[in-house]
């Protein structure tokens, strides 16, 4: 049988090119192929096929290339794929990275060597060098969440040792191991178990004559019991790199092959059964199939690069454009409500306007309305408040940012004063319900309780995964008004839903993903009679803002408060027209 | 030549080490290291990244407001930095020309906190530009760090969000390249205004006998005090209770006429007196009485209400029309006042029958 070795010893300089040939039409020629006894449908994958120099992101930072990913050329992991020709135990297999097909074995790298001393890894050279600290095999446990036992296609990475945050292609997982031997057993991939992994170099040259890079070049796999395979069937070898057990780190440049052999024995270094001059070169009198080689070519990762500008819109206003009809006008003559609103001049506009996916909050139903300007009490007694009733009105703040962080937002005013200093009691700190005859001035956000069933759907599995805290639009008749008393329907209008049909970004508002405070999330609800909202304010945030709702791992993807604001007074409350501004201020965290 | 070689010997190394000696006295150890870690870590420079956990917390989103702005932002790169440049734009794009925001002003800005990286101080400003500077010292804290400006006056343009463009630099005067950068954003808004109103509210019941919340009275208007004599006091009482939301108070006056028969009057006691029995005398007051045993003190909770002070002293009584009987200074509710009449009469007191309707007038000072 004319084994590799021999073909080694007759072509010492066979071209990456003929070597490629000759890999590709061995299998198709039985004359060698009987000799060889060939490892068919040969195939190697790469984690990475970037350069062993190259290992960060296209920001240039490791954060988005950890170890196996493509990004990753530093820390790859190596994917092999064949058939076997015989039907035979395997005890043993090896894998030699050389810079040719067959013939002498320089381990593949660009470093170059300067007076007989191989240069280490630079910014732009590195060396193939299999890295082994503490290699493990993947359990048989973590087999089947690992790979897809139907096609044999990895399904996720063994997390291991990587420490990279949790981003992008970081396997976020607790599966440890970094190698797996399976076979297609009538079309299901078993694993094969209990095998043993060491690194070695083995390369024809010495480094002080410049002949080789003394990196390790070579994988031993070996195991007692070994894997019994019959005459064309499917094997798997998988590496996997870690950030420390181990990994390979790619050549700087060109093409490299991997020598396959299988072995009929258990390699433990020559003790007992078979050592590295037993493997390498393929003893004739071990080795089962092999003598194949593949091939890859390093190439630089493709590094797309674009900027995503800090953005924010923060809207404060009385009237949610989302409550107005957008077909209530002819456009020129009449234009309709949400025209009216949204422009101060409608002259010349020609059409209807219509319903963005996140329009800002407006100051008013109309342009000659007050901007941002509230009323609260009984309508018919010139907003008047009474002992005996609780009244209400509602704003509105929306806040689209795409701060990765999250963002917080807080209220800041004094309460309800009058002209010569009288001032309605702040509720507090603590949420309080409604209580007639007594002081207070409270807000709270409508957009429901912390703690309520979840209603949103994030993963698509068709269960609801959060609580989105939606928008209540609920006026309390009589004892409530607001800007948008004279809006079409308390709540979001067909016209929205039907004008942002389609647009993926389109949602119902909600607060979601900024989450309520605590103490005021229960603005919703009842406020006379037996009330069950509840509010809270206190007027020191004039100086130290109180934040309100926040959210710190996200974008915040146009997310809408409805503020409610209740007043009660007590008959000794001095007379006399109470007035505040309540500003609310955003903090986006990028 | 032995000796001449090691006198030769020791002669360099002495001034070797008199050389390194003053030297080490400008090149510590620790100078050097420091000097090995700028060079050492130095060199990831030219690889800026961005600040992380940027964030703008404006105290005030009023526009045109002169408040205070806390930047947040994490050192990324590990390298010294000698000073932070803020540059205040309507858009975050580094390289864009820089369209100031309208109303903002950071000129008068001063630096009153700052924690994590510290020891800047503001080295440079315009109306949208601030440069903090310290000497060169290499990121340690690892963590968020903040730096608070007050006298910031707000841009006034609630349509647009507005930038600061973030940049270290290794240089104390934000020159040469840059090290960290990234932006934040900030926006002021209109703020909501509420107007609402506390209605006036004015309680007030007079009868011979009213509850304290003029829940009730007896509707009794009108009193008989009997005959007069030289030798006793008549005497009669009603009552009235009062409350108000009026931010000054109520005033109670009283109105009226002295008792009269035809063209004979008794005097009213024109300053506060005792009731002495033998003389003309018509009074009043509204506490509580020993000569004669008439009257009570106010009741109620409200002890801001009170008689006036020629109407408020036990035994003295006096009349005068137009006089404020009772007041509040600022918002009472309830108080109940009794009013104690007295009636004395001088032997040469002309027949006849006297009366007189004395009225009260009770004004909410709104």
């Amino acid at each position: 049988m004319s084994t590799l070795q021999s073909i080694v010893r007759r072509g010492t300089s066979l071209t990456a090119a003929i070597a490629l040939a000759v890999g590709a039409v061995v299998p198709a020629v039985p004359v060698h192929a009987d000799a060889l006894n060939p490892l068919t449908d040969r195939s190697l994958t790469l984690s990475s096929s970037a350069p062993g120099w190259e290992y960060l992101d296209g920001s240039g930072n490791p954060t988005y290339a950890p170890p196996n990913s493509g990004a990753n050329g530093q820390k790859t992991g190596n994917y092999f794929k064949f058939k076997v020709s015989s039907t035979a135990v395997v005890k043993t297999m090896s894998f030699q990275y050389c810079t040719t097909s067959a013939g002498d074995c320089l381990a593949p790298g660009d470093n170059g060597w300067n007076s007989g001393t191989r240069n280490p890894d630079t910014s732009t050279t590195s060396d193939l060098n299999i890295h082994n600290d503490n290699a493990g095999e993947v359990s048989n446990a973590n087999f089947g969440n690992i790979i897809n036992t139907s096609t044999g296609d990895i399904q996720t990475i063994p997390g291991g040792d990587i420490s990279t945050v949790n981003y992008g292609t970081h396997p976020g997982n607790n599966y440890t191991g970094n190698y797996i031997v399976m076979y297609n057993n009538g079309g299901t991939w078993t694993q094969s178990t209990g095998w043993d992994l060491s690194v070695h170099n083995v390369e024809t040259g010495t480094v002080g004559a410049e002949t080789a890079t003394g990196k390790n070049n070579y994988i031993v796999l070996t195991n007692s019991s070994g894997m019994s395979l019959t005459a064309g069937q499917e094997v798997q070898v998988l590496f996997f790199a870690s950030d420390n057990d181990f990994y390979i780190t790619n050549p700087g440049s060109n093409e490299f092959f991997v020598k396959i052999n299988t072995y009929n024995d258990e390699y433990d270094g020559g003790n007992d059964y078979l050592g590295l001059s037993d493997l390498a070169p393929a003893s004739e009198d071990y080795i089962i199939d092999g003598g194949v080689t593949v091939a890859n070519v390093m190439n630089h990762s493709i590094r797309i690069q674009t900027k995503v500008l800090e953005t924010m819109q923060f809207s404060v206003g009385t009237v949610d454009p989302n409550m107005l009809a957008s077909d209530d006008g002819d456009g020129v003559s009449t234009p309709s409500t949400l025209e009216k609103a949204l422009y101060a001049d409608t002259t010349g506009l020609t059409g209807e306007t219509k319903h963005g996916v996140c329009d800002p909050i407006l100051g008013g139903m109309s342009p000659s309305d007050p901007v941002n300007v509230l009323r609260m009490g009984r309508k018919t007694a010139e907003n008047s408040l009474e002992v005996a009733n609780t009244f209400a009105t509602h704003s509105f703040w929306r806040l689209s940012s795409n701060s990765s962080a999250g963002a917080t937002v807080y209220y800041s005013g004094n309460t309800l004063s009058n002209t010569v200093g009288d001032e309605i009691a702040e509720i507090g700190s603590t949420e309080e319900l409604p209580k007639t005859g007594e002081e207070q001035f409270g807000l709270a956000l409508a957009n429901g309780k912390l703690g309520s069933a979840a209603d949103l759907d994030l993963d698509n599995d068709a269960s609801p995964d959060v609580f989105s805290h939606p928008v209540d639009y609920t006026v309390e008749a009589t004892y409530e008004q607001g800007a948008d008393d004279t809006a079409t329907t308390q709540g979001v209008d067909d016209s929205t839903t039907t004008d942002n049909s389609g647009n993926s970004s389109w949602h119902s508002p909600r607060l979601w993903p900024l989450i309520p405070d605590a103490n005021y999330d229960e603005g919703a609800g009842t406020l006379n009679g037996t009330p069950t909202a509840k509010f809270a304010f206190v007027s020191s945030s004039t100086l130290i803002p109180e934040p309100i709702a926040s959210e710190n791992s996200q974008v915040v993807d146009c997310v809408t408060g409805r503020m409610r604001y209740i007043a009660n007074i007590a008959a000794t409350t001095p007379a006399g027209i109470y007035t505040t501004a309540i500003n609310y201020i955003a903090a986006p965290q990028y | 030549m032995k000796s001449t070689m090691g006198h030769h010997v020791k002669h360099h190394v002495f001034r070797w080490h008199a050389f390194g000696h003053a030297w080490r006295r400008i090149w510590t150890e620790e100078s050097l290291a420091i000097l090995l870690a700028v060079f050492v870590f130095a060199m990831p420079v030219s690889a800026s990244t961005r600040f992380t956990e940027r964030g703008l917390f404006m105290h005030s989103a009023t526009p045109g407001a002169t408040t205070k702005y806390t930047v947040t932002l994490t050192y990324v790169t590990p390298a010294p930095v000698g000073s932070l440049d803020m540059l205040f734009c309507v858009d975050p794009i580094p390289h864009h020309p820089c369209e100031v925001p309208p109303g903002l002003d950071v000129s008068n800005a001063t630096l009153v906190d700052q924690t994590g990286e510290t020891g800047f101080t503001i080295s440079e400003q315009t109306t949208n530009h601030i440069v903090l500077s310290r000497l060169p010292s290499m990121i340690t804290s690892g963590g968020s760090s903040s730096y608070t400006f007050d006298n910031i006056v707000n841009p006034t343009n609630v349509d647009q969000s507005f930038s600061i463009r973030l940049r270290s630099h290794s240089s104390t005067d934000a020159s040469g390249p840059q090290i960290d950068f990234g932006s934040v954003k900030g926006q002021v808004t209109e703020g909501i205004q509420l107007y609402t109103q506390v209605p006036p509210m004015l309680i007030f019941c007079f009868a011979q006998e009213v509850e304290v919340g003029c829940t009730d009275t007896n509707d009794t208007y009108y009193t008989d005090m009997g005959e007069l004599d030289e030798n006793s006091t008549l005497v009669a009482y009603s009552q009235m209770a009062v409350g108000t939301n009026a931010t000054a108070g109520f005033s109670i006056t009283a109105h009226g006429s002295p008792p009269a028969a035809g063209t004979s009057i008794i005097d009213p006691i024109e300053t506060p007196s005792p009731s002495i029995p033998g003389t003309n005398q018509f009074g009043i007051n509204l506490v509580a009485n020993s000569n004669p045993a008439i009257g009570n003190n106010p009741e109620g909770p409200f002890a801001n209400a009170i008689p006036a002070a020629d109407y408020g002293t036990p035994d003295l009584y006096k009349f005068v029309d137009g006089d404020e009987v009772a007041f509040s200074p600022n918002v009472s509710l309830m108080r109940k006042f009794t009013v104690s009449y007295i009636l004395n009469s001088s032997p040469d007191l002309r027949p006849g029958v006297y009366s007189t309707t004395i009225t009260f007038i009770a004004s909410g000072r709104f």
